[in-house]
């Protein structure tokens, strides 16, 4: 009789296509493991969510994902997303201060997340699902954190062991580097029981790991770290030197790269501030630096970041809507495909950058494998910096000073113009060991392991 | 161009907006910064209100419909008013010629009237309050308004809730929105409009 093949129920919220924070690590993750012959079932936003609610969406996402993973969307109660009244149920509209505290009564008394319907719409339909076939396995990423809490309740139903990912903190602010709730907040209750049940609790880097090994120190021995990583399928195998290296000299004006989200945490000023500095430079001549990405995670959030910049809104008629400051372009956003073709034209990547010691952006890996010098423009401290410690070409201004980010960016281009193909190949051998497939193997090996041993146990419960 | 309550130069009405307002607490300010600048723009503007105080700030020439007096006179809560304290004080008060005793019934009257008001009507009435507005807006407001003219509703709060979505319903041409945007839809010379 031919092996069943091992079968991973994911909770991920934020799945293609979404365009949200850290969903490269989701797909990622379900596309290895289909890869690797697992049967995944990923349960995910409703697509009304994604395209009217938030306007959150990349399509071109959806073609980058395994065709043999099943994608299931379980409803969920936009009870605080809905301002269109027509979108209001005949409850809401006739009653809406009871439909307003029977929403406060679950967050207080269910789950203190406002996907909590997603939660439980999940939980019914993998019962469904699992009735007809069993899940071996569950693993839930958050945000939201309501998957962990889904997770949980089928793992207390069906006594199918969990895995969850901590793609972003819950109760750490991990920006502010400050607990997020009060000490009465539902939030830690929940995270501890859901710690305490879980077979393994996955994080992003040792600083996340250790503020909860401190405050859970009797599950830290299940506390894993699997960091972010670049995927092989969006670059080249072998990075050439950027083209102000192969260029004749003066022939092009240098390219200073950031590619990602634009978001309100990231020191936006001083990095203008700095470039413009830098432009003054005679060797920076003709320099621009282009801006490849969205404005925020949610639309509404561009007027106000493009203000940061400097320079003109553009949201008037007559204004260039590429100009964000003098030598500053916003060039829209890239899909997967495209991201080959913007860093081999990249003479310099600029890591900007909001988060802390808390906080490893998914790109910098990306950054790395792409063979240029890179910039920092974040504060010190990130936990970025122990990542490109040893990246032959990183240049650290140690801080948020434009002048001092200015002489980073020109320091960082004469190294660009002078870099051969040997200096990108050390710089991508130095970035090979954070490719996704390398960094993801820790998790799906432990996936591995729970199947059989949850396997075991149901044989060893059938013999007997 | 567009004056305010007048016809524009094509003849065409000026758009309205309807701003439902009916217990605007802490959003008061923004409505009236809402109204002002819809009426900048060339709009009508009407808000309906079921709180008598603090619209001073308001654009005189938006139109203020207050529901509260029509709400007093209201049977429910004229009835609570009839069973819970004018009923028992006609009943009590006359024990007050009785010295003290009385005086004590009386307070004892007073406070038991409250407490039933607070703990027991108040929870239910809350509940059942918006939908007696949402009456009252349709019976003595809405026939002073042109539905034709209104391109938008603004819900300022929860107890308005009711009438937008009755409005919503029945005007499916209308935006009715919890969104408190100063841009009138279908109104291209109105969009983007500014205090």
């Amino acid at each position: 009789m031919p092996k069943r093949r091992p079968r991973l129920l994911y909770l991920a919220f934020y799945f293609p296509p979404s365009r949200a924070s850290g969903i490269h690590r989701a797909r990622a993750t379900a596309n290895r493991l289909a890869d690797q012959g697992w049967d995944v079932t990923v349960f995910a936003a409703p697509l009304p969510f994604l395209y009217d609610t938030i306007g959150s969406v990349d399509e071109k996402l959806m073609r980058t994902i395994d065709p043999r993973i099943a994608v299931v969307r379980p409803e969920l109660n936009r009870y605080t997303w809905q301002t269109d009244l027509r979108d209001f149920s005949g409850f809401r509209g006739r009653f809406p201060h009871l439909a307003h505290s029977a929403y406060l009564w679950g967050q207080k008394h269910i789950f203190p997340e406002r996907y909590l319907s997603w939660a439980r719409a999940s939980v019914n339909r993998a019962l469904r699902m699992h009735a007809r076939r069993r899940f071996d396995v569950v693993l839930a990423t958050g945000n939201p954190f309501a998957s962990f809490g889904a997770a949980w309740l089928f793992h207390r139903l069906t006594r199918t062991p969990y895995v969850i990912d901590y793609r972003d903190s819950w109760t750490l602010d991990q920006f502010n580097e400050k607990p997020r709730f009060d000490d009465e907040h539902g939030s830690w209750r929940w995270e501890s029981r859901v710690l305490k049940s879980a077979a393994n609790s996955v994080f992003v880097n040792e600083a996340q790991r250790t503020w909860h090994a401190e405050r859970y120190p009797e599950v830290a021995d299940r506390m894993m770290i699997v960091m972010n990583g670049w995927d092989a399928d969006t670059l080249p195998d072998t990075p050439e030197p950027p083209p102000a290296a192969r260029a004749r000299s003066g022939e092009r004006g240098l390219r200073f790269t950031f590619i990602g989200t634009i978001t309100a945490e990231q020191p936006i000023e001083q990095m203008v501030e700095g470039f413009g500095r830098a432009r003054e430079h005679p060797e920076m001549a003709g320099a621009g630096l282009d801006l490849y990405g969205y404005f925020g995670f949610f639309k509404g959030a561009a007027g106000p970041l493009r203000g940061r910049f400097g320079g003109p809104s553009g949201d008037q008629d007559g204004q260039d809507e590429q100009a964000l400051a003098p030598g500053v372009s916003y060039c829209g956003p890239l899909s997967k495909t495209e991201l080959a073709d913007v860093y081999r034209d990249s003479d310099v990547l600029v890591f900007l950058n909001g988060g802390g010691r808390y906080v490893t952006s998914g790109k910098i890996f990306e950054y790395m494998a792409a063979g240029r010098p890179i910039v920092s423009v974040h504060a010190p401290g990130s936990a970025a910096e122990e990542l490109l410690r040893d990246y032959p070409l990183w240049f650290n201004p140690g801080g948020l000073d434009p002048a001092d980010i200015a002489s980073s960016m020109v320091a960082a281009a004469k190294a660009a113009a002078g870099l051969d193909q040997r200096q990108v190949d050390e710089a991508r051998a130095y970035a090979e060991r954070f490719e996704r497939t390398v960094a993801l193997e820790p998790l799906v090996r432990r996936l591995a392991e729970l199947t059989t041993r949850k396997r075991a146990s149901l044989d060893d419960h059938a013999r007997r | 161009m567009t004056t305010p309550g007048g016809d524009d130069v094509n003849g065409a009405r000026p758009p309205r907006v309807l701003l439902l307002a009916m217990e605007p607490g802490s959003k008061r300010e923004r409505i009236i910064e809402l109204a002002s600048s819809f009426l900048a723009a060339g709009a009508q503007v009407d808000v309906v209100t079921a709180r008598e105080r603090g619209w001073d700030g308001l654009d005189g020439r938006a139109r203020l419909h207050r529901l509260n007096p029509i709400e007093a006179g209201h049977p429910l809560p004229w009835l609570e008013n009839a069973i819970v304290v004018r009923g028992p004080r006609l009943v009590v008060r006359p024990l007050r010629w009785f010295g003290r005793a009385g005086a004590f019934a009386d307070r004892a009257r007073s406070r038991a009237g409250r407490v039933v008001h607070r703990r027991l009507f108040m929870p239910f009435y809350r509940h059942v309050r918006p939908l007696i507005l949402a009456r009252l807006a349709r019976r003595y407001v809405l026939p002073a308004i042109d539905m034709s003219e209104v391109v938008r509703v603004v819900v300022a709060d929860r107890t308005a809730v009711p009438l937008g979505w009755r409005l919503a319903r029945r005007h499916p041409d209308i935006a009715v929105t919890t969104r408190m945007e100063k841009d009138l839809p279908g109104r291209p010379g109105l969009s983007g409009a500014s205090p």
